[in-house]
């Protein structure tokens, strides 16, 4: 047998092999879609304001598909003081664990000198429109009401222009709050899922709203290892696993003259100014899509 | 005939074209005078030789050949980019207007389509840079099919991914000889074993990029895998597998010898840079005898390139600040004069007829 009946005999094989490679590889993806869709475990009924659609940064022109990104946001445990600024209600992602379930994470101990804040795999528990939600409005009047309280007696430092705009802020803030503030928020964590289960169990005996345990991904917080920050068992939550939700064809020309023409035309509309509402379904594997879009 | 492969063949050709030029000098100097019907029998021998070498594996026979070779790979290397990015573009571009089914069946259908063009060429061709340019694209439709099905149905994002672009790599790769594919096949299986590696030690699999350790021993295993597998038949694809596992080796190796933060050893700072900082120079210092030993011009450049990085980061990090500017750069030059010097004596010792 010579060199090329050799080549040919092997390129037989490797041809074979790259056929099998792309038709196992696809029906295992497709076998755990299904899978994941045959059954619902959670749903939520979701909005514009927890639902948000992205900008594409110029790439709109390029891309016809439509997706939406879940926006959510953990509750704060910081004290309500004047000097709390717009971000930190927003865009604050760190959340306090009880001790068992920030251990469960296996962060290296503070005696060690380098890799302190390592990533890791997680399980969140979302609740929507629930009790966290309430204490975000509780904070944010609260606060809306410290700046309204302020004058030029009480605080002479504060020029009356400055006053002005604070009281402006503080009132939009309260304004966005109320109605455009995601309710999604990320209430706990565990790298063990059943730690999470048994916290849902104990928190769905108190908040009103629909709770959801979700993979993500977090790293321990910036001051555990500092004494003085009394903040040792904090986290940030760097994403869930699946933030970014596919807007099927069928739901998206739904949306004919706004919605769509945003995505499908490339036009230039406010994205952010759209109403819309979504249902969300969770499958066995914990993977999200969009059921139905209004 | 038939045996040779595709190096051994531009080899042979090679060895022919020196023949003839050295008869013609020889000639030209009345020192070598053949007779006719022997200058003509090694003639006729020669250019059959070169004829049947040049259907067979598609040499270059002479030095015109060799640069236009060269421009043919660097058009189609542009040409597989541009065609992917199109690829790429036009799957976006059209996206949104499929149902979800449709958008299924193309994403299959894509890297299946262009891999029986790639196979239709392959016969067709036998330079087989058309074949090279649709397994390219092929590749980037497999890409693609992962990364859109992915996207479609909200998948988490997994490091599996990279391993089934990686295993797709190497198949096209050895089907139709694309050194490129090689390369890329070798990039999405060092992400995947960094991934796993740093699932096992308990990161989040994305921030694969953080920790150079992980990538060590699969640079290893890629560097030694053309030792223990022979890999002639596959025109350059040893130093593809040794290049790429050098320069990720000792990229990590810089890395983890500036800044010890990223490694998972359990010591001081100091300790775990030193260790990298002797890691460097020993392996680099390695390399260049091994490539010197095993003739391997590329590994001894590349041992080169990299003992002088680990050289002048330590001098920067030893006296940039304490040394005046001047005296700092003056160091450089006499360090490049004195690896001159070693350089020359090793080249010397390599030398036909050296006393040593």
């Amino acid at each position: 047998m010579d060199f090329f009946s050799i080549r040919q005999g092997t390129n037989k094989k490797l041809l074979a092999l790259a056929l099998a490679c792309i038709l196992l590889v696809n029906g295992f993806i497709l076998a755990k879609v299904y899978i994941n869709r045959s059954e619902v475990i959670a749903q939520l009924n979701l909005s514009e304001r927890e639902l948000q659609l992205p900008y594409n940064y110029g790439f709109a022109r390029e891309d016809s598909s439509a997706r939406v990104s879940l926006r959510w946001m953990t509750p704060s445990s910081r004290k309500v003081t004047l000097e709390l600024d717009r971000w930190h209600w927003q865009y604050d992602r760190n959340l306090q664990l009880s001790d068992a379930h920030f251990a469960s994470f296996q962060f290296p101990a503070c005696s060690n000198t380098t890799r302190l804040r390592q990533k890791r795999a997680a399980w969140v528990l979302l609740e929507f429109d629930g009790a966290s939600y309430r204490q975000h409005l509780a904070q944010i009047e609260q606060y809306h009401g410290l700046v309204m309280g302020l004058s030029a007696q009480t605080h002479p430092e504060l020029a009356e222009q400055e006053l002005t705009e604070r009281r402006k802020n503080a009132a939009e803030l309260l304004s966005e709050a109320q109605t455009s503030h995601s309710r999604l928020f990320v209430v706990d964590a565990a790298a063990d899922y059943d730690l999470l289960v048994q916290a849902k169990q104990q928190l769905s005996a108190t908040s009103r709203g629909q709770l959801l345990i979700v993979p993500a991904e977090l790293r321990a917080g910036y001051y555990r290892c500092d004494a003085r920050e009394k903040r040792q068992t904090e986290v940030i939550i760097d994403g869930l696993a699946v933030e970014s939700l596919y807007v099927p064809k069928h739901l998206a020309t739904r949306f004919a003259g706004n919605f769509a023409d945003t995505y499908v035309a490339g036009t230039k509309a406010e994205p952010n100014q759209m109403k819309f509402s979504a249902q969300i379904h969770y499958g066995r594997l914990h993977e999200p899509w969009i059921a139905d879009l209004h | 005939m038939n045996k040779l492969t595709k190096t051994q063949a531009q080899l042979r050709a090679d060895q022919i074209a020196a023949f003839r030029a050295e008869q013609r000098v020889l000639g030209e100097q009345g020192l070598l005078q053949l007779p006719e019907q022997a200058a003509d029998a090694i003639r006729r021998y020669h250019d059959n030789l070169l004829r049947e070498l040049q259907q067979a594996q598609d040499v270059d026979v002479n030095e015109r050949a060799r640069h236009l070779s060269l421009g043919m790979q660097i058009v189609s290397f542009l040409g597989a980019s541009a065609l992917a990015a199109s690829l790429f573009f036009l799957f976006y571009q059209y996206w949104g207007y499929f149902g979800t089914a449709t958008q299924v069946v193309i994403l299959v259908a894509a890297p299946l389509l262009c891999l029986a063009l790639a196979c239709w060429l392959l016969r067709l061709d036998s330079s087989g840079y058309y074949a090279k340019l649709a397994g390219l694209v092929s590749f980037t439709a497999w890409v693609l099919n992962i990364v859109m099905l992915g996207s479609i149905f909200n998948l988490s994002p997994s490091p599996n991914a990279f391993a089934v672009f990686a295993l797709y790599g190497f198949l096209l790769a050895y089907l139709l000889q694309v050194r490129l594919l090689l390369a890329a096949a070798m990039i999405c299986s060092f992400i995947f074993i960094g991934a796993r590696f740093g699932t096992w030690m308990g990161s989040y699999w994305i921030y694969v990029g953080e920790n150079p350790e992980h990538f060590l021993l699969p640079a290893l295993v890629f560097f030694a895998l053309p030792v223990w597998i022979d890999q002639a038949r596959f025109h350059g694809f040893t130093v593809i597998y040794q290049l790429l596992s050098v320069i990720t080796f000792f990229i990590a190796v810089l890395i983890l010898a500036n800044w010890a933060g990223s490694s998972y050893l359990p010591w001081s700072t100091s300790v775990i840079e030193g260790v990298y900082q002797l890691v460097g120079f020993v392996a680099s210092a390695l390399l260049v005898l091994y490539g010197l030993r095993r003739g391997a011009a590329y590994l001894m450049l590349a041992g080169n390139v990299f003992f002088a990085l680990f050289l002048y980061t330590k001098f920067f990090d030893w006296w940039w600040d304490w040394l005046p500017k001047y005296v700092f750069f003056l160091v450089i030059g006499l360090t490049a004069i004195l690896a001159l010097v070693i350089f020359n004596r090793l080249r010397k010792l390599q030398q036909p007829g050296s006393s040593h």
